[in-house]
């Protein structure tokens, strides 16, 4: 598609889609959000009432982004900064950290 | 850049604790034999609920546009709601009411303290009761007083102690005599709305033209399997859709209603800007075309400033980090706060 | 009969069996008190060592039984290393076996009561095992050792609601007895820890890398494991006093409808157990001497467990000795409720009070007095223990023991009716109907729901509607939900092993949660959001009508329901197509549907016939239809072949009939009237 986009900047938001879509695809199948994928929104907040997701379904989460997009995000990594929102979730994915920037808990917001 | 007194408002919001004497939340008990499915018409998101949860929702016209910010909430068999937004929501409630349901206003009777902060919680269950460490986020319990719901709109810690007028002004001075311990500051609604702004909560008081929960990143909170006031509208904006909305960093002032240009082309607009107090940056809301949403996008105003597409919210909230088993304000210094944001997503 | 002494023994009506055939349902005829159950036997395994007596002498010394765990390889869980399993046998090569513990600890039980010469009528001696995982999903097996080893033939029941299974268990014994359905029964439970447990407690975070704590600074809890078995007996029925008995004064269930995982923080659920269990025991809180805790050391449960019992107990909690035995034996999850009763029980006799390990300085929010100070045994005399177990799915069961039976308390006897029956299921060879399944269920929560917690919830709610019930406010504190299952559900604990593969310390945490044979029943509290009494039948085809008839005897004596939602669902196994689906009848008190005229178990058919009509006051010549509700082997289908005909029936012209199921956990029948 062309949208008047540097090649760049076509590929990174091609590479930004293909990875929502699957973030989308993980929440569904593998952690059981009951919506349809347009309406996972970027802003969508993952824990509370939101998405539905809770403290049970944090590990989970991990799992499911790590064996996805085959990363292994080291202890601490994954706090509750990065878990607020998809788009949150999204940059994790996109920039993975070497190293543990956070070391909160994940929870829902409060 | 940010007025001293709103600065110290915000700080107590952001560090320790903040109190709103008398809310602008307009609170609303939906009761009757037909309260469910008038609430699932009146109310667009899903509506399960546990006794005593609550739920993030709206109020949506015709047109698919949010009029409030709704936090509807299961009190046996009627549902509670907190409604904010810039106007009075009963009209359009009792206009679009459907069967034998009724809508009580609360906000003659009652009104709405806030307590807002990384320490609200310790406050709280100092003035109100112990119980009330273990309110969970997006749940009211009943107090002697009323009712306490806890949904933050800040990113820390944030309840909403709804009592009758006759007894507000006695928890009031509770939390005011008790909260001298935790720094208490008495805040703005101003000071709340910048909080509530750098975590990306929706704001229904700054909804700009004509855009749809679903320009707005929200259709989250939709229900997808059954009909509501405004939903054909929203199913056709789904489909028709060409903005959505985005998080900018600013490297310099920008404002509502600036144009946002990519290589010189226009793509959107700003709808909302401030300045972030513990980002030190200009931040807005830019309407942008749909595929720009995404973080890590570099852009600017036709004024020439740069901006870049982020992830909100701006803060690593000091709430995240404290945990009532373990912590008091008292000795604070005792906890290890997130590092602040690495320098990778500003803007050049 | 004349009001019993104040111990409960009665040595002028010993071993009188006509006194026994006249407690009966409703009306209870002649039979106006209640008699005092007595505790004449103790058995136990655990990770302190074969039989009862290691457990108090380490209480005595302090010394816990959790060490590292090297029966099964668990370093990918590091750093969690510890549990409360049976070292000592597997040390000297004995294998773990489940089979095993529990004949051990029936057997000690049985000798302890002084049984093994007395002549007993076999069909007189009930079981009732508590289990959260039976022997690999083998759920009703342990029960089938426990009547094996002594060879009784009476009713078998297997109840599992997770860590409330044997505090469950202990209390369904005593009414057992007190509903004349055997002279004696064996109470207990029992759990063997496998990995694949120990690494879902630990995806879920609760476990602690250190030893449990309970109530005290340090958060996490420690797993464990054995059998425990106490011998229930009518004390005036028996023809020698115990040494030192502890009476059964009453137990109480309840359901948080909270969370799958979490208690309700308030402790609501559990407040309304010990209320619940203070009234049926005639106990007020201020008699209350002691609280066997179920805190587990992990965030959620001890500090929601505290704000229960300082509900419950009011001014009483301000100085109540209140302790935990977790921090000796582990958390043994369904043997739980029955090894710590064993510990008070124990402890009671000895003129002490069973103390709490490692609390340190404590938590902000927790007992005053967690007799915590050094670890060991306190002397001190309890008159009236309470013992709690708190489960997943927000199960609750508290149990009242006591060193004298409280004076003769009357028996209550309400009217019992069918007042909804809703079946919705799936013939065999038919593919599912889940869209209609899912709408069937109304809006709720609907992430990842089970074949079985579909149908449950969808046949439940259904049910309720049939009643003409809107369940609000306290009619949902005092609405129960009694369920019936073969076994977990299927699908979701094939997704749990599935997710196993990734690894133990990958486990699925919301599968696990799912695995646990009454999470759909849980499922269901959430829906509806009943909250009143929650339990888990499990067994064979004849489960679905020995749960009815439980809540139906339940609503009868008891006042703290007055509706209870029972029946039972199956799930197909994954790659068949057999029948499966769910039936839930709605049973009130004082209500206007056909009446439920008398009830009974019993070991064969025959005598649970003649034992319900007897109750119910008729001649077996005055029914007019006789149904087998165990004629298929799924549950729904036999409550569809039994109950659903049989309130056809009673619609048109037939006046009383009788609905009957026999199956491997023994006879029931219950009589019914159309109004």
């Amino acid at each position: 598609m062309n949208d008047g986009f540097s090649l760049a900047l076509t590929a990174q938001i091609e590479r930004s889609e293909q990875t929502l879509e699957r973030v989308r695809r993980v929440l569904i199948q593998r952690l059981k959000v009951a919506l349809p994928p347009e309406q996972i929104d970027l802003d969508a907040p993952l824990f509370g009432t939101g998405l539905g997701l809770d403290s049970v379904d944090a590990v989970e989460l991990v799992i499911a982004i790590e064996t996805e997009f085959g990363l292994n995000l080291p202890e601490g990594t994954a706090g509750p900064v990065q878990f607020r929102t998809v788009s949150s979730l999204l940059e994790l994915i996109l920039n993975p950290p070497a190293v543990a920037l956070t070391a909160g808990r994940v929870s829902a917001a409060p | 850049m940010i007025a001293a007194n709103l600065l110290a408002e915000y700080n107590a919001i952001r560090s320790s604790t903040a109190l709103v004497r008398a809310s602008h939340t307009h609170v609303v008990r939906l009761h009757g034999r037909d309260a469910q499915s008038a609430a699932q018409w009146l109310l667009p998101s899903r509506l399960y609920l546990r006794d005593a949860q609550a739920r993030q929702s709206l109020l949506l016209d015709e047109q698919g546009r949010p009029l409030a910010d709704v936090l509807v909430a299961a009190d046996d068999a009627d549902y509670l709601l907190l409604i904010d937004g810039p106007l009075d929501p009963i009209p359009h409630m009792r206009a679009h009411l459907r069967g034998d349901a009724q809508i009580e206003s609360l906000s003659e009777t009652h009104q709405v303290i806030e307590v807002h902060g990384p320490w609200a919680w310790e406050l709280l269950s100092q003035v109100l009761g112990e119980d009330l460490l273990a309110l969970p986020y997006l749940n009211f319990f009943r107090i002697d007083e009323g009712l306490c719901v806890r949904a933050g709109r800040t990113g820390e810690f944030g309840y909403q102690v709804i009592v009758s007028r006759a007894d507000a002004q006695s928890v009031v001075d509770r939390f005011v005599a008790r909260g001298a311990e935790f720094d208490l500051v008495e805040v703005s609604p101003h000071a709340l709305s910048l909080a509530s702004f750098e975590n990306w909560f929706f704001d229904a008081h700054h909804v700009a033209g004509d855009v749809t929960a679903v320009e707005l990143s929200l259709s989250w909170r939709l229900a997808h399997d059954r009909d509501f006031l405004g939903r054909d509208a929203i199913v056709a904006r789904r489909a028709s859709r060409t903005r959505a909305q985005a998080c900018v960093l600013a490297a310099g002032e920008v404002f509502a209603g600036d144009r946002v240009l990519l290589a010189g082309r226009d793509v959107g607009c700003l709808s909302r800007s401030a300045f972030s107090p513990t980002r030190q940056r200009w931040f807005a809301t830019a309407q942008l075309e749909k595929r720009l949403a995404f973080a890590g996008i570099d852009l600017a105003t036709e004024r020439g400033v740069a901006l870049r597409t982020i992830a909100p919210p701006l803060v690593d909230n000091q709430s995240l980090y404290v945990d009532p088993r373990r912590h008091s304000y008292k000795t604070r210094h005792e906890v290890a706060f997130g590092v602040a944001f690495a320098g990778r997503e500003s803007p050049r | 009969m004349c009001p019993t002494e104040a111990d409960g023994f009665d040595d002028r009506s010993h071993s009188n069996h006509q006194a026994q055939a006249s407690l009966t349902f409703v009306p209870v005829g002649a039979l106006q008190h209640r008699p005092a159950i007595v505790v004449t036997g103790l058995g136990a395994i655990s990770s302190l060592g074969r039989g009862v007596a290691p457990i108090i002498q380490a209480m005595v010394e302090g010394r816990d039984g959790l060490s590292e765990m090297t029966r099964f390889d668990i370093t990918a869980l590091h750093p969690i290393r510890y549990a409360g399993w049976l070292r000592e046998s597997w040390e000297r090569r004995e294998p773990a076996s489940l089979e095993s513990w529990v004949r051990a600890a029936v057997r000690e039980a049985w000798n302890d009561a002084g049984l093994a010469d007395v002549s007993i009528a076999p069909e007189r001696i009930a079981v009732v095992s508590g289990t959260t995982l039976g022997e690999e999903g083998a759920l009703s097996r342990s029960a089938d050792y426990a009547a094996d080893e002594v060879g009784a033939r009476g009713p078998r029941w297997t109840i599992s609601t997770a860590c409330a299974s044997s505090a469950n268990s202990i209390g369904l014994g005593r009414d057992l007895i007190e509903w004349g359905d055997a002279d004696v029964v064996i109470v207990g439970g029992v759990e063997k820890l496998v990995v694949e447990i120990m690494a879902g407690f630990a995806v879920l975070g609760v476990l602690g890398s250190e030893k449990c704590a309970p109530f005290g600074e340090q958060i996490g809890t420690t797993l464990g494991e054995g059998a425990g078995f106490l011998v229930l007996e009518r004390a005036d029925l028996r023809a020698t006093r115990p040494r030192s008995p502890a009476f059964v004064l009453g137990y109480a269930l309840s359901g948080d409808a909270w969370h799958e995982t979490s208690p309700d923080p308030r402790g609501s659920g559990l407040a309304r157990a010990i209320s619940a269990c203070l009234v049926d025991a005639s106990v007020e809180p201020d008699a209350v001497d002691y609280v066997n805790a179920h805190a587990t050391g992990t965030a959620a449960n001890d500090d929601a467990e505290w704000r229960g019992i300082r509900k419950a107990l009011g001014a009483r909690s301000a100085n109540i000795p209140v302790s935990a035995s977790k921090g000796f034996l582990g958390h043994a999850q369904g043997a739980a409720g029955v090894l710590e009763t064993i510990a008070t029980i124990g402890c009671m006799q000895l003129g002490t009070i069973p103390p709490s390990l490692r609390v340190g300085r404590g938590r902000s929010s927790g007992p005053a007095d967690t007799v915590g100070e050094t670890g060991r045994a306190r002397e001190g005399v309890i008159d009236v223990s309470l013992s709690n177990s708190m489960a997943f799915g927000g199960a609750n069961a508290v149990v009242a023991v006591a060193r004298r039976a409280t004076s003769a308390r009357p028996v209550t006897a309400r009217s019992v009716s069918i007042e909804g029956l809703s079946i919705k299921r799936t013939p065999a060879g038919c593919p599912r109907d889940d869209v209609s399944l899912a709408a069937a269920c109304g809006d709720t929560d609907m992430r990842a729901p089970d074949p079985s917690t579909l149908y449950a919830i969808a046949s439940a709610r259904a049910a309720l509607g049939q009643a003409g019930l809107r369940l609000s406010g306290a009619s949902k504190d005092r609405t129960g939900l009694f369920g019936a299952c073969v076994g977990p559900p299927r699908a979701s604990v094939e997704e749990y092993r599935e997710s196993l593969k990734r690894g133990l310390d990958r486990a699925s945490a919301p599968a696990f949660a799912r695995t646990v044979a009454h999470a759909p029943l849980g499922a269901v509290s959430r829906a509806l959001g009943a909250r009143g009494p929650l339990s888990m039948v499990v067994g064979d085809d004849v489960a679905g009508l020995l749960a009815i008839a439980y809540a139906a005897r339940w609503l009868a004596v008891r006042t703290d329901a007055d509706h209870i939602i029972a029946g039972g669902f199956d799930e197909r196994p994954l790659d068949s197509m057999d029948d499966e689906g769910a039936a839930f009848a709605v049973l009130s008190s004082e209500g206007s549907g056909p009446l439920v005229r008398g009830v009974a178990t019993a070991a064969t058919l025959r005598e649970a016939v003649e034992r319900a009509l007897s109750s119910a006051s008729f001649d077996p010549r005055s029914v007019d239809l006789t149904l087998d509700a165990s004629s298929d082997p799924s549950i729904a289908y036999g409550l569809e072949a039994g109950l659903e005909v049989a309130l056809d029936a009673l619609r048109g012209e037939a006046r009383r009939v009788l609905v009957t199921a026999e199956g491997p956990q023994g006879s029931v029948a219950l009589v019914l009237e159309a109004r």
